[in-house]
């Protein structure tokens, strides 16, 4: 473990991290706003309309993932490089550059929202492109940022010690930057805007974010259990050849029905259907590790750390594995592309892969920043993962529940025209599906609460509480 | 390639989500179950339950086959598929076994 | 213990992933190579030959477009211009689109270009889906053009696409549900581009998604 004396790189880490569980909570409650326009279409109309608040919603999601895993890279690089960061300074400058920006965008998202049907609109309010609406100047402005973080990454790994994780970390990052460029020019071409539209989106969710995630998580392992490092390092190979392996044709799964070439529908089938395989073999990993390092007697030394890293591989799994081949196939995929389905999908997926692994990250941080040898799961930490975890999974239920219907009502019967839409969207038990989501998702935003209150407090609360923590939690 | 979408009848929708989900939920078992005898956490008999696991995952991949009205090349794919994950646990674990071994028992033990 | 085995090797591992990675990706590349030749936006001499293509030329603006069942492939397919017995486009049976059915090919690609500039300017996705892809506040528009619903409106305006025209400019003004579509402030010459758009789009080969559309209503009445 660390002393209580962090390289520079690591308290560039924290600022990250801070700007993330921010941006997390505008996530939340533009979302709230987002649930509550469904059941009550004129709250905020007109001032906040679905569309905007949606954005938001989105978009404050990926910006605060970005944010928390460029953190957790400072976090981990110095520890594993074994020297200080290079060009933090530099590095430092990005992260104000970066805040300035993200906070310039969404205020013109918030208060300016649309402009007129011209170039101007693209560059400076909002490009109007699920998850990647940023004006082009912030795209660009992004790249900048990216690069310097890219800078940052080599230069300490090439003068430093060059470990398994951060040799596949480098690589992924590559790409995971270069990605971004195939979203970043403009075609009258509906069919191949979105074409490479998918370059990003799933490129980055079910590629390098999920080799990243693999790369992380083994860092984690092997500071919360103490889990052989040779163990994790080549797993981690293995992880990343499933995944690259299915992940990048699975992109076919995208391309059924948007003015591609048939021959995408075998593709994506089957490079699609074998994308949850990585994600059992990463749960078996973990599940191994876990006992292997029990078998030894080792503690784990953050619990909240690896509660959440079982998070991740749990709902990794159910949200990317089974709800991602549920609604796969092609012959499925007919009747539930653009239908709840991929909500739900999106919404569990989305959580477990990525938020519960951040927050994980983040326990680590807030650990190492406080020199502890062990942490504690507090009762406040407690609570925290219990509500968002149980509020995101029946969160999904419910949509689940709503896109059921909307495919059997709007796809099966309606065959998808505007009367058949709104005869999905009345039906009771879609509508209830969607209160539900609203029931749900208050929860999630008072374990949100909670979360906030345990990431601040947790490490004062450590050598005191413990024993009342205990029984906090043997009585609950 | 004969490309050929079939209309999915109403009452399919339902058997069809519930059974793909179970298909990933088997795979899961079957690995996990297997994994955990291997690292003796339960008593041996439990492979038993992971063989069934793979039984049952067999037997959905099939009926969500027969639901989809796949074509002889899926079918194919398919039946690759389920031998396939049959082995993939036994690899994974082989394979963590291995540098487990090497790496473990040799240079570092752990205090 | 005899040589380390190949299987535990750290080096072994790392060139498969190496090499996975490369060939899915240059696999990637040469199918997004094929892809982007078949998915060329159509022209003018396209349309003259009749030839197929999966984008079409924007002056299918022009013409008739319709759904239909192609009994070859298993679904629907955009049919422009009038069916022939194959069931194939004919390219031939034109359809006045705001009182003209003559635009020439710039002037169709420049309303193509301002719709699909304001359909992004106006963030359209974040309620609506087009191709099936954005937020599922609001109906799909990938067939729009040819809802039913729009038939029925379309004497009161003298037409479907002033129909939909005037519903874009101002449409709490002819809300028909409770869940209203906001004022965007499109203007007339923006509201009249996003409906050649969505025309347009409505000839877009999506292979046969939506399914069966406007099964219940006869809107194009492919399964007859
Ligand atoms: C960790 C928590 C959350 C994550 C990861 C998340 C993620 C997402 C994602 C990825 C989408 C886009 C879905 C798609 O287009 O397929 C989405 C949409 C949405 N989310 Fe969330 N979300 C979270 C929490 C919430 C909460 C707490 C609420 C409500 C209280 C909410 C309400 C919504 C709504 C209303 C939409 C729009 C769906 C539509 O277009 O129909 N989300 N969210
Ligand atoms: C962590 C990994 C994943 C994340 C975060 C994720 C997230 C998402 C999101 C947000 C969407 C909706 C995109 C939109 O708004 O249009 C989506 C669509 C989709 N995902 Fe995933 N996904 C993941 C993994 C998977 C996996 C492993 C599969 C398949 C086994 C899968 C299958 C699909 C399919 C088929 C769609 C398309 C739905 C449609 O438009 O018809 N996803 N995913
Ligand atoms: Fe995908």
């Amino acid at each position: 473990m660390h002393g209580s004396k962090l390289y520079e790189g690591q308290k560039l880490a924290l600022k990250y991290f801070t700007v993330a569980i921010v941006l997390f909570g505008a996530q939340l409650l533009f979302g709230l706003f987002a649930a509550i326009q469904f059941l009550y279409p004129d709250f905020l109309f007109g001032v906040l309309d679905f569309s905007i608040n949606r954005m938001v919603h989105i978009n404050a999601l990926v910006v605060w993932l970005l944010y928390a895993m460029i953190g957790a890279v400072y976090w981990l690089l110095p520890d594993e490089a074994g020297r200080e960061v290079v060009g933090v300074k530099l590095g430092e400058l990005a992260f104000y550059v970066l805040t300035a920006a993200v906070a310039v965008v969404v205020l013109v998202y918030l208060f300016i929202q649309i402009g007129p049907g011209k170039e101007s609109t693209i560059w400076f309010i909002t490009e109007g492109r699920e998850y990647i609406e940023a004006p082009r100047w912030a795209d660009i402005g992004i790249v900048v940022v990216v690069l310097i973080f890219l800078y940052n990454v080599y230069a300490t790994v090439m003068s430093g010690r060059r470990t398994g994780i951060l040799a596949v970390l480098m690589a992924d990052l590559i790409a995971l930057a270069g990605l971004y460029l195939a979203g970043m020019f403009y075609t009258d071409n509906i069919a191949v805007d979105q074409y490479w539209w998918w370059w990003v989106v799933h490129l980055w969710v079910e590629a390098t974010w999920e080799v990243y995630v693999a790369a992380v998580g083994g860092y984690i392992l092997i500071k919360t259990l103490n889990a052989n490092r040779k163990v994790v390092e080549m797993w981690l190979w293995i992880e990343v050849a499933m995944m690259f392996g299915s992940g990048i044709l699975g992109l076919g799964h995208h391309y059924f029905w948007i003015g591609t070439p048939e021959y995408w529908w075998e593709i994506g089938a089957l490079f699609s259907a074998l994308e949850p395989v990585p994600l059992v073999g990463l749960f078996v990993h973990v599940l191994y590790d876990w006992g292997k390092e029990r078998g030894k007697g080792n503690k784990i030394t953050n619990v909240p750390a690896f509660s959440w890293l079982t998070v991740e591989t749990f709902g990794n799994f159910l949200g990317a594995g089974v709800w991602g081949f549920m609604h796969t196939l092609p012959q499925i995929n007919l009747y539930t592309h653009g239908t709840q389905w991929p909500a739900a999908h999106g919404h569990l997926a989305f959580f477990g892969a990525y938020v519960a692994i951040m927050i994980s990250a983040i326990y680590l941080a807030i650990q190492g920043k406080a020199g502890l040898k062990e942490l504690k799961m507090t009762k406040a930490g407690w609570w925290a993962i219990s509500l968002i975890t149980v509020g995101v999974l029946l969160m999904t239920v419910s949509l689940t529940i709503a896109a059921y219907v909307q495919t059997m009502v709007e796809r099966g019967m309606h065959g998808a025209t505007w009367e058949g839409f709104f005869a999905a969207q009345n039906n009771e038990w879609f509508w209830q599906g969607i209160c539900w989501r609203l029931v749900t998702g208050i929860m999630v935003i008072v374990g949100y609460g909670f979360l906030v209150y345990d990431l601040l407090t947790c490490t004062k609360k450590q050598p005191v509480k413990e024993s009342e923590a205990e029984v906090a939690a043997a009585a609950a | 390639m004969e490309y050929y979408m079939h209309d999915i009848p109403i009452q399919d929708f339902l058997p069809i989500f519930i059974v793909s989900a179970m298909v990933i939920f088997f795979g899961m078992a079957y690995a996990g179950f297997f994994t955990l005898v291997k690292l003796r956490l339960v008593k041996k008999w439990f492979m038993i339950l992971a063989y069934l696991s793979w039984l049952a995952l067999v037997a959905c991949i099939y009926y969500l086959g027969v639901l989809l009205r796949v074509e002889p090349y899926t079918q194919k794919v398919l039946i690759g598929a389920m031998v396939g994950y049959l082995i993939f646990p036994h690899i994974v674990y082989f394979l963590l076994e291995k540098v487990h071994n090497r790496f473990e028992h040799h240079k570092m033990t752990t205090s | 213990m005899g040589k380390p085995s190949v299987w535990s090797s750290n080096r072994f591992w790392r060139r498969s992933a190496t090499w996975v990675t490369g060939v899915s990706a240059v696999l990637l590349i040469l199918l997004t190579f094929d892809s982007m030749s078949q998915m060329q936006m159509g022209t003018a001499q396209d349309i003259k030959n009749k030839v197929d293509k999966r984008i079409p030329s924007p002056l299918v603006i022009n013409y008739k477009i319709d759904y239909q069942l192609n009994r070859k492939r298993g679904h629907e397919v955009p049919i422009i211009g009038g069916m022939d017995a194959n069931g194939n486009s004919k390219y031939e049976e034109k359809e006045k689109f705001f009182g003209r059915d003559n635009y020439s090919e710039k002037e169709a690609r420049e309303l193509i270009h301002l719709g699909k500039l304001t359909i992004q300017a106006k963030n359209c996705m974040d309620c609506h889906t087009l191709l099936g892809n954005g937020a599922y506040y609001a109906p799909d528009l990938t067939k729009a053009w040819l809802d039913p619903n729009w038939k029925t409106l379309a004497p009161a305006y003298g037409g479907k696409e002033y129909a939909m025209a005037t519903f874009l400019q101002n449409p709490p003004a002819m809300a028909m549900h409770e869940r209203k579509m906001p004022n965007l402030g499109i203007t007339k010459q923006e509201a009249k581009a996003v409906v050649a758009y969505l025309k347009f789009m409505s000839a877009i080969d999506t292979n046969g998604f939506p399914r069966n559309f406007g099964k219940i209503k006869g809107a194009v009445d492919a399964w007859k």
